[in-house]
């Protein structure tokens, strides 16, 4: 019976039947369809500034979306994620403001983001050990860390000018052109992909939420995951968060409010692409350039825009949702709302 | 061949019942042992042990003669102590060799490699000479290559003890053969030890080299396949009377009388079921089968819960091809859930779980459909009293009530249905202390007999059925395979025709 | 004896504790600031409650089949948005047309909701955020993306739901809030209509047993709550004499989180109408205290988070006591 198969006969993953290869495809389709259309609408869309503009906020808004997708993936709607990110940067902006040079921003930073997953546990706590629904847990973080970022901030648009010019440099600054967010968004989307699924740890974190006894089956420790997803989402929500604060030079509780949609959009956009029903990496990644795409141009081409972008956010939202619906058997976790 | 795990006196006891009394058996290498028993008698909770789910109340298990004591699922596992569950437990976007390399995925370096896990999942494959496709997300695989999926995943660790719990429940009939010479083979050529949970007899002596059959929670048999028949396996699986039966006359209801139900054809579940069988006005008729006979999934199909592609029966005089529960509600007919929970809401008061069945004759007046909350209190007091509740007040959660109660709640409701002409009871005593048992069978053919319903119990305990029922159909693979009368009630007889799964 | 007794009195504090809290707070803030319980400040505070506790009568309904609806704040902006659209360009005549008009406008929002979760399949926390942002746009198109205040519309009429107050202290909108409380409370406890849909959400598994029919009611639930979030939108236009885009988005959050706290009232666990009033009135009157105590506003949030954690806690204690099997 032990006979050793030839290594080049072993196919790793069956093909895809068309209709999945479409679908999974679909996102990425569109997207390059509504370039198609809005370049010719309105070719400034496509300008240097433009283009530059809509890559470094589709960064921050995708990093904070791959934080998200970690605590999504075992099943927590974490509607603080955007908070959280807020709150990082917050907190490296009162430091600075406290008068930190070079040396000290790297302290600032840390420190912002352990604060995060300072928080990132504390969810944890409460939707793991204090059995609190995972969605009112999330919805009671993000309140709480509203009013901890207000005190931060001074409840104001908060600048110091104490604030080095070095630090705008992260998020301001470029490389032949390519704002070094969008470098630091792949570095990162690259990073998290060999972590979710080429690690231990990441696929075991899949299959917690994917199915839960199973991997309580074969000895995955469950509540270790939970907490791991915690705080790597905790630790990508600030670093989104800290970018976001670099690029506009300021920081305040507005800023976490606004991210949590685009990023909540752009982690289930992403689930209808590359492997329609799974939260996965790549999808986040054109996710977040496909909303950012679709809100810039429409508001470009549209001088009355904002409508238009509303609308086929939500078209989008929802023919992505159907198409995950319709493909996959046993897709994306399920989201507790019991109260 | 010395044994790979011993146990002795192993014994567990849940809320007062002693579930596993004093367990001692050996398994040995290139050995099946079979694990024989009715529902209850105490099998998982003996394998939960083994797997460091459960930890005993007494005894010791000793693993290559050394004594072990396994803390969780995950110790038993690292020292080579590997099940596979009845249920399946797959991540469905996963291909077969990830799911099969779960948790502890093959790495090349620092990254975990898929065509490393590919390639060990393969050599799995091989070992085991088997051909489920190893590249498809598992979510498209039947149930039975969803199942081979797991016991390879189970085999990657290279498990010293393998326990297969129900193995065939879920494979088809082309299925079985298969996958029992399949068992036979990895004893003859792995140093393991399996135990195999069966309830099939024939199974059981076609494949394995020692029988362990519980009952009650005590072994009753351990013996070579070559020094017990099947017979005294049968015997063995009887349970002792614990209920004294109560009084029942044979009473001839048939005789003259058209059937309340006479079910003709039924296609469902993807296959036709041989499911013709009869209900009279007036008799208690029992449906007994082993686990997975599917005799939930047949009333389910009368009852018009499960959809099914064709089904014809006769209700009433009616010939009803197409029906919903509602329908059936109002030509008298009602079933109650198998599991309490399905039936039930739980969270809600016993006035709401009894009322939510008769909102459309509690109504005041048509218009508003304001619903007269006297008559509804007065009502389900009514029903509370008849069915000997025990209860502090309406308004209060059902899921407070004990599990007797809860079931008397269920079948309480049911039968204050206006028209009622027939209840189907799906497992009406689980989890019931034998008190409140009696109080059940009591009610049951006072049902029949002075209300005149036509009553259909379905249960695993052949006992209770014994004890209540007029006429008893037993079940096997889905279809009805014999029907006995009281006159000819003979326990032993009955429990055979089930588990062979034909006619003696 | 004793030992029943005891049991007693901590049952009643479990459950009424949503009250004892409310009061002791309203009784504490006011030692330390006394105009805290000056009429004007209790009225407008009244008044701020009110028309969260509408919008979350709306949101009970949809909670009580077991699901959530996050297009609240959208839909009460598009009603709040359609009526002043409707009279400030002459559309319609009269106040009371425009006002009916408006609220069954939002029979079609609802009727959007209950198509993608109901016929769709969609989770309905995922089809309603998406219906969020489509009904956003719905409301920048109507309003051209202008918020319109003091428009061409009679004032005094236009503000009178929202602005009056009877006896000089009694907000009109509470009137108005009493009206619609009453009957979905009435509705809900007393109908077959509530019975189901509680009924629904308890068990749909149940309910194929019993022959609630699922779709039909889970559909009439995102109607009512639309179209009373449609009634808090227009009365929202009253109080502000005027709406647009941006009406509802304060109350997005707060209606889920008024009910969150008020499902922790005597009912454990189940969302109720009473229960979502003290929450949208302890929430108010936190954020207003945090004021008047001269601390920085945003404090509200983090004491109302606070207070959310803290509700579940007990409810979710008071449940797995109560459940035993």
């Amino acid at each position: 019976m032990a006979k050793k198969t030839e290594t080049s006969k072993i196919s790793v993953r069956a093909k895809q039947t068309p209709r999945e290869f479409f679908t999974s495809w679909l996102l990425l389709f569109a997207m390059l369809v509504i370039c198609v259309i809005f370049y010719i609408a309105n070719p400034r869309v496509f300008s240097a500034g433009s283009v530059e503009s809509m890559l470094a906020t589709a960064s921050m808004q995708g990093i904070v979306a791959l934080g998200l997708m970690f605590v999504m993936t075992t099943g927590v709607f974490d509607l603080a994620a955007g908070m959280k990110s807020a709150l990082a940067a917050a907190i490296v902006g009162s430091m600075m403001a406290e008068g930190f040079t070079m040396g000290g921003y790297i302290l600032a930073i840390a420190l912002g983001i352990a604060a995060s997953v300072a928080f990132g546990v504390i969810h944890g706590v409460l939707t793991i050990n204090l059995k609190i629904p995972g969605f009112i847990a999330a919805l009671a973080l993000r309140m709480i860390l509203q009013a901890v970022v207000a005190l931060l901030t001074k409840n104001t648009v908060f600048y110091s000018n104490d604030w080095g010019e070095q630090f705008k440099v992260i998020g301001q600054g470029s490389l032949f052109g390519i704002p070094y967010p969008f470098l630091i968004f792949v570095a990162l989307c690259v990073i998290c992909w060999f972590f979710y699924e080429r690690t231990r740890t990441g696929r075991h974190i899949y299959a917690t939420g994917a199915n839960q006894t199973a991997a309580a089956q074969v000895g995955i420790n469950t509540v270790k995951i939970k907490y791991i997803s915690f705080i790597v989402g905790a630790i990508l929500c600030a670093i989104g968060g800290i970018l976001y604060t670099s690029r506009n030079f300021n920081v305040c509780v507005q800023q976490g409010l606004d991210i949590q949609m685009p990023a909540m959009t752009t982690v289930l956009l992403g689930a209808a692409f590359w492997e329609p029903g799974k939260y996965n990496v790549p999808g986040c990644f054109v996710g977040a350039l496909f909303t950012v795409l679709l809100t810039t141009g429409t508001f470009s081409i549209f001088t009355g825009g904002l409508w238009v972008n509303a609308l086929l956010q939500g078209l989008a939202f929802l023919i992505a949702l159907g198409l995950i619906s319709r493909t996959m058997d046993g897709g994306l976790s399920k989201v507790n709302f019991d109260m | 061949m010395s044994a790979i795990l011993e146990v002795k006196g192993l014994t567990k006891t849940f809320g007062g019942v002693n579930v596993n009394n004093n367990i001692s058996l050996e398994l040995h290498p290139h050995t099946i042992t079979a694990l024989v028993g009715e529902n209850g008698a105490g099998k998982s909770t003996l394998c939960k042990m083994l797997t460091g789910v459960y930890h005993p109340d007494a005894g010791q298990i000793f693993m290559d003669g050394k004594e072990v004591h396994f803390a969780g699922p995950g110790e038993s596992m690292a020292a080579g102590i590997n099940m596979v569950y009845q249920e399946r437990n797959v991540i469905g976007m996963y291909t077969g060799a990830e799911n099969i390399c779960l948790g502890e995925e093959q790495k090349k370096g620092l990254f975990v490699s898929p065509r490393k896990s590919a390639e060990i999942a393969y050599e799995v494959r091989e070992k085991l000479g088997l051909k489920v496709p190893l590249d498809v997300p598992v979510s498209k695989l039947g149930a039975g290559e969803q199942q081979l999926i797991e016991i390879m995943r189970a085999f990657r660790t290279s498990p010293r003890v393998m326990i297969l719990d129900e193995p065939t429940a879920s494979l088809s009939k082309e299925e079985i053969q298969p996958f029992l010479d399949f068992v036979k083979r990895v004893r003859d050529e792995m140093d393991i030890a399996i135990v195999f949970i069966s309830h099939h007899l024939e199974e059981v002596f076609e494949i394995s080299d020692q029988v362990v059959v519980l009952t009650d929670g005590n072994m009753i048999i351990n013996r070579p396949v070559d020094q017990v028949t099947e017979d005294e396996c049968v015997a063995a699986m009887l349970r002792s009377d614990k209920v004294t039966p109560i009084e029942v006359a044979e009473r001839d209801v048939i005789t003259g009388k058209e059937p309340l139900l006479k079910v003709e054809r039924g296609v469902y579940d993807g296959k036709e079921h041989d499911i013709q069988f009869e209900v009279y006005r007036g008799e208690v008729v029992g449906f007994y089968g082993i686990v997975g006979s599917g005799r939930t999934e047949c009333l389910e199909t009368i009852y018009g819960l499960r959809n099914a592609k064709e089904r014809s029966f006769v209700f009433d005089g009616e010939t009803i091809t197409k029906c919903k529960p509602l329908d059936m509600l109002k030509r008298g007919m009602i079933m109650t859930a198998e599991k309490r929970a399905d039936g039930l809401f739980r969270g809600l008061s016993l006035t709401d779980n009894i009322c939510n069945l008769f909102l459309d004759e509690l109504l005041k007046d048509k218009f508003m459909q304001v619903i007269d909350r006297k008559k509804a209190v007065d009502f389900t007091l009514e029903v509370l009293t008849e069915a000997e509740v025990k209860y502090n007040t309406p308004a209060q959660a059902v899921a407070a009530l004990s599990g007797g109660n809860q079931q008397k709640v269920a079948i309480g409701r049911s039968i204050a249905l206006q028209n009622i002409k027939m209840l189907i009871l799906d497992e009406p005593t689980t989890g019931i202390d034998v008190g409140a048992k009696r109080g059940i069978y009591r009610r049951v053919r006072a049902l029949a007999e002075e209300k005149d319903l036509g009553i259909v119990c379905i249960s695993s305990e052949l006992d209770e059925l014994l004890s209540i029922a007029d006429r008893i159909y037993v079940m096997a693979n889905g279809n009805v395979v014999d029907c006995f009368k009281r006159a000819d009630f003979n326990k032993l007889n009955i429990l055979e025709t089930a588990v062979r799964g034909r006619k003696l | 004896m004793q030992a029943t007794k005891k049991f007693n009195t901590n049952e009643i504090l479990q459950k009424y504790w949503l009250l004892i809290f409310t009061i002791l707070f309203a009784v504490v803030v006011a030692l330390v600031e006394p105009s805290f319980l000056r009429i004007g400040n209790v009225s407008s505070m009244i008044s701020t409650a009110c028309l969260t506790a509408i919008a979350a009568a709306g949101l009970v309904c949809v909670q009580a089949i077991g699901e959530v609806d996050f297009s609240t704040g959208e839909v009460m902006s598009w009603s709040a948005s359609m009526i002043c659209v409707l009279l400030h360009f002459g559309h319609v005549h009269g106040y009371v047309a425009a006002f009916i008009i408006s609220i069954l406008s939002c029979l079609l929002l609802g009727a959007f909701n209950a198509f993608c979760h109901v016929v769709l399949g969609i989770p309905a926390f995922l089809a309603t955020l998406a219906s969020a942002n489509v009904f956003r746009a719905f409301t920048l198109l109507l309003t051209d993306n202008t918020t319109l205040y003091k428009g061409k519309w009679d004032s005094k009429v236009f503000t009178f739901l929202g602005q009056t107050k009877l006896f000089g202290f009694l907000p009109m909108l509470f009137i108005v809030f009493l009206i619609i409380a009453v009957i979905m409370v009435f509705l809900l406890e007393r109908t077959k209509l509530g019975k189901c849909l509680y009924a629904v959400g308890g068990n749909p598994r149940a309910c194929e047993y019993v022959g609630i029919n699922q779709k039909k009611y889970k559909v009439i639930a995102f109607l009512i709550c639309s179209v009373l979030c449609g009634v808090s939108g227009v009365l929202q236009a009253s109080v502000a004499n005027g709406g647009g885009a941006n009406s509802g988005d304060a109350y997005q959050f707060q209606t889920i989180l008024v009910c969150a706290l008020g499902a922790t009232f005597i009912k454990k666990g189940i969302s109720n109408i009473p229960g979502a009033f003290l929450g949208s009135v302890l929430l108010t009157m936190i954020a207003n205290a945090i004021i008047m105590i001269g601390l920085p506003n945003f404090y509200q949030y983090a004491a109302q988070g606070i207070v959310l954690v803290a509700a579940v806690l007990i409810s979710v204690r008071i449940r797995a006591k109560n459940e035993r099997s």
